[in-house]
Protein backbone atom coordinates (compact mmCIF):
# COMPACT_ATOMS: atom_id res chain seq x y z
CA UNK A 1 0.00 0.00 0.00
CA UNK A 2 2.48 2.48 1.07
CA UNK A 3 4.81 1.85 -2.22
CA UNK A 4 1.69 1.93 -4.39
CA UNK A 5 1.12 5.24 -2.75
CA UNK A 6 4.68 6.54 -3.56
CA UNK A 7 4.73 4.89 -7.18
CA UNK A 8 1.31 7.22 -7.82
CA UNK A 9 1.67 9.80 -9.76
CA UNK A 10 -0.03 12.91 -8.15
CA UNK A 11 0.19 16.30 -9.76
CA UNK A 12 -0.82 19.06 -8.22
CA UNK A 13 -1.54 22.54 -10.16
CA UNK A 14 0.08 25.99 -8.85
CA UNK A 15 -2.60 28.33 -7.98
CA UNK A 16 -3.43 30.94 -10.29
CA UNK A 17 -1.30 33.49 -8.38
CA UNK A 18 2.03 31.99 -8.89
CA UNK A 19 0.68 30.76 -12.05
CA UNK A 20 0.34 34.17 -13.19
CA UNK A 21 3.66 35.21 -11.20
CA UNK A 22 6.21 32.96 -12.71
CA UNK A 23 4.53 31.73 -16.27
CA UNK A 24 2.68 34.58 -17.65
CA UNK A 25 3.53 37.43 -19.44
CA UNK A 26 1.84 39.46 -17.53
CA UNK A 27 4.51 39.29 -14.66
CA UNK A 28 7.33 40.28 -16.98
CA UNK A 29 7.31 44.16 -16.53
CA UNK A 30 8.05 42.86 -12.34
CA UNK A 31 10.63 40.47 -13.88
CA UNK A 32 12.06 43.32 -15.87
CA UNK A 33 12.69 45.72 -12.95
CA UNK A 34 14.81 43.07 -10.95
CA UNK A 35 16.23 41.83 -13.91
CA UNK A 36 17.72 45.60 -14.49
CA UNK A 37 18.52 45.61 -10.86
CA UNK A 38 20.52 42.35 -10.23
CA UNK A 39 21.99 43.25 -13.83
CA UNK A 40 23.18 46.20 -12.74
CA UNK A 41 24.65 45.55 -9.56
CA UNK A 42 26.70 42.80 -11.55
CA UNK A 43 27.46 45.18 -14.02
CA UNK A 44 29.39 47.89 -11.80
CA UNK A 45 30.79 45.45 -9.44
CA UNK A 46 32.50 43.55 -12.53
CA UNK A 47 33.22 47.03 -14.36
CA UNK A 48 35.20 48.31 -10.67
CA UNK A 49 37.09 45.29 -10.65
CA UNK A 50 37.79 45.65 -14.44
CA UNK A 51 39.03 49.28 -13.93
CA UNK A 52 40.61 48.37 -10.58
CA UNK A 53 44.14 46.56 -9.50
CA UNK A 54 44.77 43.14 -8.92
CA UNK A 55 42.13 40.92 -11.36
CA UNK A 56 43.06 42.06 -14.78
CA UNK A 57 46.77 43.00 -13.91
CA UNK A 58 49.04 41.84 -11.05
CA UNK A 59 48.45 38.36 -11.19
CA UNK A 60 45.56 38.38 -9.42
CA UNK A 61 46.63 40.07 -6.23
CA UNK A 62 43.41 41.40 -5.21
CA UNK A 63 41.91 37.52 -5.28
CA UNK A 64 44.88 36.59 -3.78
CA UNK A 65 44.88 38.79 -0.99
CA UNK A 66 41.02 37.66 -0.40
CA UNK A 67 41.61 33.96 -0.46
CA UNK A 68 44.76 34.33 2.27
CA UNK A 69 41.95 36.67 4.55
CA UNK A 70 39.25 34.40 4.93
CA UNK A 71 41.16 31.22 4.90
CA UNK A 72 42.26 32.65 8.57
CA UNK A 73 41.09 30.87 11.74
CA UNK A 74 41.38 33.01 14.64
CA UNK A 75 42.17 32.15 17.66
CA UNK A 76 39.30 34.07 19.16
CA UNK A 77 35.95 33.90 17.48
CA UNK A 78 35.04 32.32 14.54
CA UNK A 79 36.34 32.27 11.58
CA UNK A 80 35.55 34.10 8.45
CA UNK A 81 34.49 30.80 6.66
CA UNK A 82 32.08 28.44 8.49
CA UNK A 83 32.43 25.36 6.87
CA UNK A 84 35.72 23.27 6.49
CA UNK A 85 35.86 21.71 3.18
CA UNK A 86 34.68 25.35 1.82
CA UNK A 87 38.39 26.69 3.74
CA UNK A 88 40.24 23.30 2.73
CA UNK A 89 39.07 24.04 -1.19
CA UNK A 90 39.95 28.17 -1.12
CA UNK A 91 43.81 26.71 -0.05
CA UNK A 92 43.68 24.74 -2.47
CA UNK A 93 43.04 27.08 -5.15
CA UNK A 94 45.83 29.13 -3.01
CA UNK A 95 48.38 26.65 -3.13
CA UNK A 96 48.30 26.54 -6.64
CA UNK A 97 47.83 29.60 -7.07
CA UNK A 98 44.59 29.69 -9.22
CA UNK A 99 43.84 33.41 -8.41
CA UNK A 100 45.76 34.16 -11.16
CA UNK A 101 43.49 32.86 -14.00
CA UNK A 102 40.48 32.99 -11.30
CA UNK A 103 40.06 36.22 -11.03
CA UNK A 104 39.24 36.74 -14.29
CA UNK A 105 36.63 34.17 -14.46
CA UNK A 106 35.13 36.56 -11.45
CA UNK A 107 35.65 39.40 -13.50
CA UNK A 108 34.25 38.64 -16.84
CA UNK A 109 31.48 36.34 -15.43
CA UNK A 110 29.90 39.38 -13.56
CA UNK A 111 30.26 41.49 -16.37
CA UNK A 112 28.31 38.78 -18.71
CA UNK A 113 26.09 37.89 -15.73
CA UNK A 114 25.41 41.68 -15.14
CA UNK A 115 24.84 42.07 -19.34
CA UNK A 116 22.85 39.16 -20.07
CA UNK A 117 20.42 39.95 -17.51
CA UNK A 118 20.14 43.36 -18.64
CA UNK A 119 19.43 42.72 -21.77
CA UNK A 120 17.34 39.48 -20.98
CA UNK A 121 19.60 36.68 -23.02
CA UNK A 122 19.09 33.24 -21.56
CA UNK A 123 18.07 35.02 -18.67
CA UNK A 124 17.51 32.03 -16.90
CA UNK A 125 20.67 30.37 -17.19
CA UNK A 126 22.58 34.27 -16.42
CA UNK A 127 20.44 34.11 -12.89
CA UNK A 128 21.96 30.33 -12.38
CA UNK A 129 25.60 31.65 -13.04
CA UNK A 130 24.59 35.08 -10.44
CA UNK A 131 23.20 32.82 -7.72
CA UNK A 132 26.39 30.59 -8.17
CA UNK A 133 28.59 33.41 -7.11
CA UNK A 134 26.35 35.03 -4.43
CA UNK A 135 26.23 31.24 -3.32
CA UNK A 136 29.95 31.21 -3.20
CA UNK A 137 30.79 34.89 -2.17
CA UNK A 138 28.39 34.01 1.10
CA UNK A 139 30.39 30.60 1.28
CA UNK A 140 33.79 32.75 1.97
CA UNK A 141 31.99 34.51 4.56
CA UNK A 142 31.06 38.03 2.42
CA UNK A 143 27.41 38.77 3.07
CA UNK A 144 27.44 42.17 1.43
CA UNK A 145 24.45 42.49 -1.13
CA UNK A 146 24.64 38.68 -1.98
CA UNK A 147 21.98 37.41 0.14
CA UNK A 148 19.53 39.73 -1.90
CA UNK A 149 21.06 39.19 -5.35
CA UNK A 150 20.64 35.78 -4.15
CA UNK A 151 17.06 36.30 -3.44
CA UNK A 152 16.46 37.96 -6.63
CA UNK A 153 18.67 35.23 -9.03
CA UNK A 154 16.63 32.03 -7.88
CA UNK A 155 13.17 34.02 -8.56
CA UNK A 156 14.94 35.02 -11.63
CA UNK A 157 15.63 31.48 -12.38
CA UNK A 158 11.74 29.96 -10.82
CA UNK A 159 10.19 32.55 -13.71
CA UNK A 160 12.54 32.04 -16.07
CA UNK A 161 10.01 31.18 -18.81
CA UNK A 162 8.92 34.89 -18.85
CA UNK A 163 11.36 36.86 -17.08
CA UNK A 164 13.34 37.76 -20.34
CA UNK A 165 9.85 38.50 -22.04
CA UNK A 166 10.77 41.72 -22.45
CA UNK A 167 13.97 40.91 -23.65
CA UNK A 168 16.11 39.50 -26.29
CA UNK A 169 14.37 36.00 -24.64
CA UNK A 170 11.38 36.99 -26.58
CA UNK A 171 12.94 35.84 -29.41
CA UNK A 172 15.46 33.89 -28.45
CA UNK A 173 13.66 31.28 -26.40
CA UNK A 174 11.16 30.51 -28.79
CA UNK A 175 14.07 30.16 -31.36
CA UNK A 176 15.86 27.75 -29.35
CA UNK A 177 13.39 25.84 -27.35
CA UNK A 178 13.50 23.09 -24.35
CA UNK A 179 15.28 19.61 -24.35
CA UNK A 180 11.87 18.75 -24.13
CA UNK A 181 10.45 21.20 -26.83
CA UNK A 182 12.66 22.23 -29.68
CA UNK A 183 12.51 25.39 -30.92
CA UNK A 184 12.65 26.88 -34.60
CA UNK A 185 16.13 26.59 -35.52
CA UNK A 186 16.37 22.89 -34.05
CA UNK A 187 13.40 21.67 -35.77
CA UNK A 188 14.40 23.41 -38.54
CA UNK A 189 17.97 21.94 -38.65
CA UNK A 190 16.51 18.13 -37.55
CA UNK A 191 14.34 19.03 -40.92
CA UNK A 192 16.65 19.56 -42.89
CA UNK A 193 18.88 16.27 -41.61
CA UNK A 194 15.54 14.00 -41.87
CA UNK A 195 15.84 15.33 -45.89
CA UNK A 196 19.34 14.26 -46.14
CA UNK A 197 18.64 11.38 -44.88
CA UNK A 198 15.49 10.61 -47.39
CA UNK A 199 17.99 11.53 -50.20
CA UNK A 200 20.76 8.96 -49.13
CA UNK B 1 1.73 26.16 -42.10
CA UNK B 2 2.59 29.34 -43.96
CA UNK B 3 5.00 30.17 -42.20
CA UNK B 4 5.64 34.51 -43.06
CA UNK B 5 9.26 35.65 -42.62
CA UNK B 6 10.22 39.44 -41.02
CA UNK B 7 12.25 41.00 -43.89
CA UNK B 8 16.17 40.77 -43.70
CA UNK B 9 16.03 44.59 -43.46
CA UNK B 10 13.98 44.80 -40.10
CA UNK B 11 15.43 41.70 -39.11
CA UNK B 12 18.92 43.81 -39.30
CA UNK B 13 17.21 46.47 -37.62
CA UNK B 14 16.38 44.84 -34.53
CA UNK B 15 19.47 43.02 -34.76
CA UNK B 16 21.59 46.17 -34.46
CA UNK B 17 19.10 47.92 -31.68
CA UNK B 18 19.87 44.97 -29.48
CA UNK B 19 23.73 45.19 -30.20
CA UNK B 20 23.68 48.44 -29.49
CA UNK B 21 21.95 48.32 -26.05
CA UNK B 22 24.82 45.85 -25.07
CA UNK B 23 27.41 48.35 -26.28
CA UNK B 24 26.02 50.89 -24.09
CA UNK B 25 25.69 48.31 -21.56
CA UNK B 26 29.13 47.65 -21.41
CA UNK B 27 30.52 51.02 -21.40
CA UNK B 28 27.66 53.55 -19.28
CA UNK B 29 28.96 52.11 -15.93
CA UNK B 30 32.24 53.40 -17.05
CA UNK B 31 30.80 56.96 -17.97
CA UNK B 32 27.90 57.88 -15.79
CA UNK B 33 27.65 57.27 -12.23
CA UNK B 34 25.10 55.28 -10.86
CA UNK B 35 21.65 56.84 -11.68
CA UNK B 36 22.58 58.02 -14.98
CA UNK B 37 24.29 55.47 -16.15
CA UNK B 38 21.56 52.75 -15.24
CA UNK B 39 18.50 54.99 -17.03
CA UNK B 40 19.60 55.10 -20.52
CA UNK B 41 20.83 51.41 -20.25
CA UNK B 42 17.22 51.19 -19.11
CA UNK B 43 15.33 53.11 -21.91
CA UNK B 44 17.32 51.13 -24.33
CA UNK B 45 16.24 47.58 -23.78
CA UNK B 46 12.39 48.92 -23.76
CA UNK B 47 13.16 50.57 -26.99
CA UNK B 48 14.45 47.71 -28.05
CA UNK B 49 12.14 45.27 -27.20
CA UNK B 50 9.42 47.88 -28.72
CA UNK B 51 11.76 47.73 -31.95
CA UNK B 52 12.15 44.19 -32.01
CA UNK B 53 8.28 43.95 -32.06
CA UNK B 54 8.07 46.17 -34.46
CA UNK B 55 10.32 43.71 -36.64
CA UNK B 56 8.16 40.64 -35.86
CA UNK B 57 4.44 42.49 -36.02
CA UNK B 58 3.49 41.24 -39.23
CA UNK B 59 4.72 37.66 -39.12
CA UNK B 60 2.77 36.96 -36.33
CA UNK B 61 -0.71 35.61 -36.47
CA UNK B 62 -3.75 37.84 -34.38
CA UNK B 63 -3.84 35.74 -31.58
CA UNK B 64 0.05 36.56 -30.79
CA UNK B 65 0.31 40.22 -30.95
Amino acid sequence: MTLRTLTRNVEFPDPPFIRTLFSSTLAAPLWLVIRFYVGWQWLTSGWGKVDGDGWLNQDGAALQGFWERIVQEPEVGRPPIAFGWYRDFIQFMLDNEWYTWFAWIIVWGEVLVGIALIVGALTGVAALFGAVMNFNFMLAGTASTNPVLFLFAVLLLLAWKVSGYIGIDRWLLPALGTPWSPGAVIRRRRGKDQEAEAVE
Amino acid sequence: MDEKQATPGKVAIGVVAWIGVAVLAVIAPANWEGFWGFLPVAIAVVVAWAVGEWVMKDTMEEGQR
